[in-house]
């Protein structure tokens, strides 16, 4: 008994005791420790890590404002070994008990864990989002959006205005879990409340691929992320040059660049806390003459190809849409030239990140291309939509956007459609 | 700070270890508990720990007051400052908001300013405490404690300082001088701490992911499916989270010596709510008994007082958990049905099978849950018009959204986590190795007022064979490791539980 009282006692110091001596090694003996063993070893999956120096707020001012705790908080996060194993098995195990209960039930979607809102599609093997709820409010806002539209559009008669819509999985009827919620807000109402602009504007267009099967869906969607991969986008493009009547006769899809050796998992993984470990292929686009310039040029114009945002020992990249079509920095103001251009126009591209893979098409038609990346991050630009239209000089304003981000522009930008 | 962090568990833990047991003498230890257990409660409210200062400061000087006090209404006049004191500190902070706003509601206009207060962390738990000690001095039952600093140890002792259990003075009266720590009582406080981390985090933490998702919402959108299972949840969660606390703390208070009394034992398997009330809470159900009711006259009144008494005491009860209505109605729920059950039910349920008896428990604590966790008198009404199909199978939702079903395969490990088999199965085994036929005949679950019973089948007889010694050996192995298992996975849902990806990755 004695022996295993001394046993089971060292045990739990010892564990209790992990993380603090990890710290102390790495801060105080300065050992170059493996990555598992440190906060390095999730960044991959949460997005990065906050660094803190514990004597900073060491002070009890420091500990009155509760700054000291919240960095002590931190230190020991950042001090538990192997974190991302230890967060993805704990989802995997909860995984497993609602998937032995989905037994029962056979849903076609399940929860990655107890409380998440992303799903697993185990007929897919793909992550989608919970569908959207609260119709009636997105409906009302997507409604301010297009009278705010149609404003713009009637007092800029010399300009045209499109809007694409992305078919993202929690509006898609794509998505399995579509038919297995109520009063869900879809692609669909989006679209529909979108057409009074085409209808009361002359010069505004809209374009939106909606998918109702998931083996379609997912050649141009990625199986854990929420974006569309290049051949959506392209399916969207060649969509859009119909309905605006460009003659764009560049072949963007002449080749497929495959990535050997990289595999791949989205937002939807790291928020769902499941990897997927898709194999990444674009298309090959024709950006002959196509430069890029801002605060941070994506790596599609570099000609060694893509620069990669993390390389774990398992093999993931995370985010691999925005390393390749480059929106890795939310609030990019690019401007994308165009040397041989089908038309003398300038163009103002605006909404979320599935612009990022769009603009690069747009860009073949323009010779003058400015992308507002991202419209609910950008705090910094011109403040009202006609504000850019003046700034920009553009011929032609693209909205590139899933539906809730029609949703969302006249709360995040109340003033968007004022007018001077 | 709760126990169920990181911070808790990878340095507060620790440390506190590593100095309490380097220190040589007791009164360095009682120190040091102290100075860890003002941070613990600093911690997430720093401005707050000048109360808990104040509180121990009045108590301990009214304590040595009053046992220095020869003259009765002297006495009586320092006890009933003290008390006062401190329910105006306790009435102050936590029903401040709830006298405001129903007076101001009466009358008609803003009288009494609404402060909204946060309310100081373990004020209900450390405010009795500290009344058990001052009453106890007066009534004669515990010395005053000279040292201030050994006072405000046990006011403000950070196992039992947020969620109990409620530890008299007098409970460790002898521990605060006297204690030994052992290794054997170290082990067995540690594997009751794993115990009561594994059902705090692993149990109720994950019941509480639905209930959280229940709980908020209105009736008509959920229906019978998404309120019967809110409540049931809710039901497993409070239960596997107090108890869970509660283990924690004993635990805690093991591995330095100190005997915490038992708090929870077993309440779902009682088969009436005076038996519930005698397994459920036991340390504030003994302390209403031992302070409220008993002073009242108990029940050596006339039958009408008794009845009055009774409900005081429940009705305080109820408050006690929350300034809420809910909160009263729910105390005055669990007085009538004892009174019920006194004077008419109890008859009828002794001469029925036990099973049913059960089953009328479970639909009692079941309902009182419900007026419990669900805010709002008319939100009651409407939950429990729900339970009977008032709004359909699952309201305006569909099955799938309310997500009940994913827990189905859960729910036999609640159950089985909140009956005894585990005592059950250890005194099968100890009978079984002492080959003592009649007690293992007659093993069942504990019942009564005890300490927690340790984690390892001890036999108290020699073994009836050295093949039966190295079973219980290999048993106790068996469960050492079985819990060692349960900490790791315990913390890591704990490290999961914070986990927040970057914002910047989010689009």
């Amino acid at each position: 008994m004695k022996v295993r009282n001394a046993i089971v006692a060292t045990v739990f110091c010892l564990f209790l005791l992990g993380p603090m001596t990890l710290w102390v090694a790495q801060t105080h003996w300065k050992l170059d420790l493996p990555s598992d063993l440190t906060a390095e070893d999730s960044t991959y999956l949460s997005g990065g890590y906050e660094e803190v120096d514990l004597l900073e707020h060491f002070s009890l001012k420091g500990f009155s404002a509760e700054k000291f705790q919240d960095d002590l908080n931190t230190t020991v996060e950042n001090s538990i070994p192997y974190r991302a194993v230890i967060l993805l098995q704990n989802a995997a195990m909860q995984r497993s008990a609602i998937a032995a209960s989905n037994a029962l039930f056979r849903f076609e979607a399940y929860p990655t864990f107890f409380g998440s809102e992303q799903i697993y599609l185990p007929a897919s093997d793909a992550l989608a989002k919970i569908p959207e709820h609260a119709k009636k409010s997105k409906t009302k806002s997507t409604e301010e959006f297009v009278d705010g539209l149609i404003a713009t559009a009637n007092a800029n008669p010399d300009k045209q205005f499109y809007m694409v819509v992305a078919d993202q999985s929690d509006t898609s009827n794509a998505n399995p879990a579509a038919f297995l919620v109520s009063q869900r807000y879809s692609t669909d109402d989006c679209v529909k409340v979108l057409e009074r602009a085409v209808a009361e504007a002359s010069n505004v267009r809209l374009v939106s691929i909606r998918y109702d099967q998931p083996e379609e869906y997912y050649r141009d969607f990625y199986r854990s992320d929420h974006h569309w991969n290049g051949y959506g986008a392209l399916r969207a493009y060649n969509a859009l040059q119909e309905v605006a009547g460009l003659s764009n006769r560049r072949d963007n899809d002449a080749e497929t660049v495959d990535f050997p050796g990289i595999i791949t998992n989205g937002s939807y993984a790291r928020k769902g806390l499941m990897l997927i470990n898709e194999s990444a292929r674009e298309p090959q686009l024709d950006l002959t003459g196509i430069e890029a310039t801002g605060p941070r040029i994506p790596p599609i114009v570099e000609p060694d190809g893509p620069s990669l945002i993390h390389d774990d020992a398992m093999g993931s990249v995370f985010d691999f849409y925005s390393t390749w079509y480059g929106s890795t920095n939310v609030t990019a103001d690019l401007t994308v030239t165009n040397s041989t251009p089908t038309t003398d126009q300038k163009a103002l591209i605006a909404m979320d990140s599935f612009g990022d893979a769009f603009h690069w098409l747009v860009a073949q038609d323009y010779r003058d291309s400015q992308c507002v990346l991202d419209l609910k991050n950008d705090n910094e630009g011109p403040e009202t939509l006609q504000g850019r239209i003046d700034d920009s000089g553009a011929d032609a304003i693209y909205f590139i956007g899933n539906p809730l981000a029609y949703a969302r522009v006249t709360s995040t930008h109340p003033q968007y459609f004022d007018r001077p | 700070m709760v126990f169920s962090s990181s911070v808790f568990l990878f340095a507060f833990l620790p440390a506190f270890l590593a100095v309490y047991f380097l220190m040589p003498k007791r009164a360095a230890k009682n120190i040091v508990l102290l100075a860890f257990s003002l941070l613990f409660y600093a911690w997430g409210e720093p401005v707050y720990v000048w109360l808990m200062v104040f509180s121990i400061g009045f108590n301990w000087a009214f304590g040595f007051a009053i046992s220095k006090s020869a003259t009765p209404p002297l006495r009586k006049f320092l006890l009933v400052a003290d008390l006062f004191l401190n329910l105006l500190i306790l009435g102050f902070y936590k029903y401040q908001g709830f006298l405001a706003e129903n007076v101001n509601r009466a009358i008609g206009e803003e009288f009494i300013a609404e402060l909204n207060l946060a309310l100081p962390i373990g004020i209900s738990f450390f405010t009795l405490q500290a009344i058990t000690y001052v009453v106890d001095v007066y009534r004669g039952q515990v010395k005053a404690q000279k040292n201030p600093l050994y006072l405000g140890m046990y006011i403000a002792m950070f196992p039992q300082l947020v969620a109990g259990p409620i530890v008299r003075y007098s409970d460790i009266e002898a521990e605060i001088d006297n204690r030994r720590a052992t290794l054997a009582g170290f082990a067995q406080g540690l594997r009751l701490f794993c115990v009561g981390l594994g059902k705090k985090v692993l149990l109720a933490n994950t019941a509480g992911t639905l209930a959280d998702s229940l709980l908020p919402r209105e009736a008509a959108e959920i229906g019978f499916v998404g309120c019967f299972s809110g409540v049931a949840a809710y039901t497993f969660q409070i239960y596997f989270d107090f108890s869970g606390y509660s283990d924690m703390a004993i635990g805690l208070g093991k591995m330095m010596g100190f005997d915490y009394p038992r708090n929870f034992n077993y309440p779902y398997t009682s088969k009436s709510a005076t038996e519930f009330w005698r397994r459920w809470h036991m340390s504030l159900g003994g302390f209403f008994r031992d302070y409220v009711y008993i002073p009242l006259g108990g029940n050596r009144v006339s039958t009408p007082r008794f009845v009055l008494n009774t409900m005081i005491v429940w009705g305080l009860t109820g408050i006690w958990h929350g300034a809420a209505w809910n909160f009263v109605l729910w105390g005055l729920y669990w007085g009538v049905l004892i009174l019920l059950e006194k004077f008419f039910i109890m008859k009828v349920l002794d001469r029925l099978p036990g099973f049913v008896s059960h089953i009328w428990c479970a639909v009692l604590f079941f309902f009182g849950w419900l007026l419990f966790a669900v805010t709002g008198l008319s939100n009651v009404a409407e939950w429990f018009c729900a339970m009977f199909g008032a709004y359909g199978f699952t309201g305006t939702s569909t099955l799938w959204e309310l997500q009940s079903w994913s827990y189905v395969s859960l729910i036999p490990i609640f159950i089985v986590g909140s009956l005894p088999w585990a005592p059950w199965l250890r005194k099968k085994l100890q009978a079984w190795a002492e080959g003592d036929p009649r007690r293992a005949v007659m093993a069942a679950p504990a019942k009564g007022n005890e300490a927690v019973p340790p984690c390892q089948a001890e036999l108290a007889a020699p073994a009836a064979s050295p093949a039966r010694a190295r079973a219980v050996l290999a048993v106790n192995i068996a469960v050492d490791v079985a819990l060692l298992a349960v900490l790791v996975l315990s913390a890591m849902s704990v490290v999961s539980s914070s986990y927040n990806p970057f914002i910047y990755f989010q689009f």
